[in-house]
């Protein structure tokens, strides 16, 4: 009996090529996943082990160039509705060359014993540093039970320190974080955007990880940790990497503590108002991961006790973010190479991937518009169009096949030739991909004259998720490079309404 | 009742209330998955 090479060859191709379309759809049933964990948190959370606690809690703030948000900051803090006995404020001036002290020294005369300024004379290694000199003087005393470390921008909602602390009530919670929204009053198309972002990956996601007993991330802006807790990570936070609140919340879930999302804790910041700002900032935060993802790759998909991290839940999230725009080009490959080959089979395959992101699609973002109605008020439109217009075509095309290949153009009378559908069909195969490329160009056109215009409409057309790939495919690239690791500051000015 | 007492009083209340208040995840998942079921509805009876 002869062996039909050619044949199992064909298969083989095949079957790599089906490989290549699933890969697509593991960022698609990884959200789905987290959208169907996320109701549990009805019942799955940590509001039974949580009781009235306001132990004494330094604020940590750290400030480089912070003039123009600082004060607001402080002043807000001062206000919070807590035992102002309890509280105290430590900033710390990274070197700042601007009226940082100024500001700081003067609230500090006004609040004695309540607002400190602690002076870096050499600044600029980065926000770690920056934080862990204030943290050494505030182990250095007995006083503090619990450290706050926020961002200079943020607004604390009144309430928001009291919702947080009341989780250190159960000693096994080592820290929590709170919900920070964008706040800007002067909204743009892109801080809408953010506000979206921030609603999924925060109100939603977050909950789903609270279910699940892991969670990836204590916001940077808003993480409250027990004293125990950071004494036990060694006292600091991780420097050496680009996303050190990452790090600090492995490293503490790792020591067996556990982490919680106080969704109820509100945070207003302020974010970029530009493309280029934006880029800057996450592909900071997009180099962290990876060099996270590699310092901790013995880590990964292997359960242990004590932590969920090492979980298939916890690592299809992870990974499902963090290898985005890989399988959005794997799947384009995958589609266009089995339309060549097998067209039947890219049609259904095709149909499949893309039915399952519209029903995804759907569920989450009506979810997450129903998660913050204010959010939801005033940025439905992004909402609508997070994944963008060419991808909301493409989930039409794969839900309603032949409506806008033949009802729509029949409607005036007109008829796609043969070869017109087989560009159409090449079209929508390499959306996922070309929507990267078309995130880059907006990001080059926005500083032209035209770009004010033409910028936005691009990001309309291919959504926010596809410049959050084209950043993170920018993070593998100068990661691989070793680019320089420079931490360069988010500009804040204080739009933030307080 | 003392000031602390009161305090406490009031924080337990904050549980409570905010505890109700992620009980509203379910019947906002039920009207997320209608909508998918509309449409899917739709896209089978129409464009099946």
């Amino acid at each position: 009996m002869s062996i039909d090479w050619p044949s199992i060859l064909d298969d083989g191709v095949i079957v790599v090529l089906l490989l290549c379309v699933a890969a697509g759809t593991l960022p698609v049933i990884s959200t789905a996943f987290q959208f169907l964990v996320l109701p549990f948190h009805a019942f799955v959370n940590h509001y039974g082990r949580a009781a009235p606690y306001t132990p004494n809690v330094a604020v940590i703030v750290p400030a480089w160039n912070e003039g123009p948000v600082v004060g607001a900051s402080i002043d807000r803090l001062l206000t919070l509705d807590y035992p102002q006995d309890r509280l105290r404020i430590y900033v710390v001036d990274d070197a700042s060359t601007d009226d940082t002290p100024e500001i700081v020294r003067a609230k500090e005369r006004e609040n004695p014993g309540r607002v400190f300024h602690l002076r870096r004379e050499q600044g600029g290694e980065g926000k770690a540093h920056t934080l862990n000199h204030g943290i050494s003087r505030v182990l250095a005393s007995s006083w503090a039970q619990a450290i706050l470390i926020m961002d200079a921008d943020v607004i604390f909602a009144r309430d928001s320190v009291a919702k947080m602390t009341r989780h250190l009530a159960d000693p096994r919670v080592g820290a929590v974080t709170a919900y920070i929204a964008e706040g800007s009053r002067d909204r743009n198309y892109l801080t809408r955007f953010i506000a979206i972002e921030y609603v999924l990956g925060q109100l939603a996601a977050r909950r789903a990880q609270n279910v699940l007993g892991a969670i990836a991330c204590l916001a940077g802006g808003a993480q409250l940790h027990s004293r125990e807790n950071l004494e036990a990570i060694g006292g600091r936070i991780p420097t050496g990497t680009l996303a050190e609140d990452t790090m600090t919340t492995f490293e503490s879930q790792l020591h067996g503590r556990r982490m919680v999302f106080e969704p109820h804790a509100l945070v207003l910041a302020e974010e970029p108002r530009t493309i280029d700002a934006l880029w800057k900032q996450r592909l900071r935060w997009a180099r962290g991961n990876v060099q996270l993802t590699r310092h901790y790759r013995r880590l990964w998909f292997r359960p242990r006790r004590g932590h969920r991290l090492g979980s298939v839940s916890f690592g299809l999230m992870w990974f499902s973010t963090f290898l985005l725009p890989v399988a959005m080009l794997l799947a384009s490959f995958g589609l266009v190479v089995l339309l060549v080959l097998h067209s039947d089979l890219a049609a259904t395959v095709f149909r499949i991937m893309w039915v399952s992101a519209a029903c995804t699609y759907l569920y989450s973002i009506f979810f997450a518009l129903q998660l913050d109605a204010r959010t939801g008020r005033h940025a439905w439109r992004e909402a609508l169009l997070f994944p963008g217009v060419g991808s909301f075509v493409v989930m039409v095309s794969a839900l309603f096949p032949g409506l806008l290949e033949n009802d729509v153009p029949g409607l005036f009378g007109l008829q796609l030739t043969a070869s017109g559908r087989i560009d159409w069909t090449l079209c929508i195969y390499v959306w996922g991909a070309a929507a990267m490329l078309g995130a880059w160009l907006a990001r080059a056109v926005e500083g032209t004259r035209a770009g004010r215009v033409l910028a936005p409409l691009l990001l309309y057309l291919v959504g926010y998720g596809s410049l959050l790939c084209a950043i993170t495919i920018d993070s593998y690239v100068k990661e691989w490079r070793k680019a320089d690791t420079a931490w360069i500051k988010t500009e804040k000015v204080g739009r933030v309404v307080g | 009742m003392t000031d602390s007492d009161a305090d406490d009083e009031k924080g337990w209340r904050s549980i409570r209330r905010d505890a109700r208040l992620e009980r509203r995840l379910l019947p906002q998942a039920v009207a997320a998955l209608a909508l998918v079921a509309v449409v899917v509805a739709i896209r089978e009876v129409f464009f099946a």
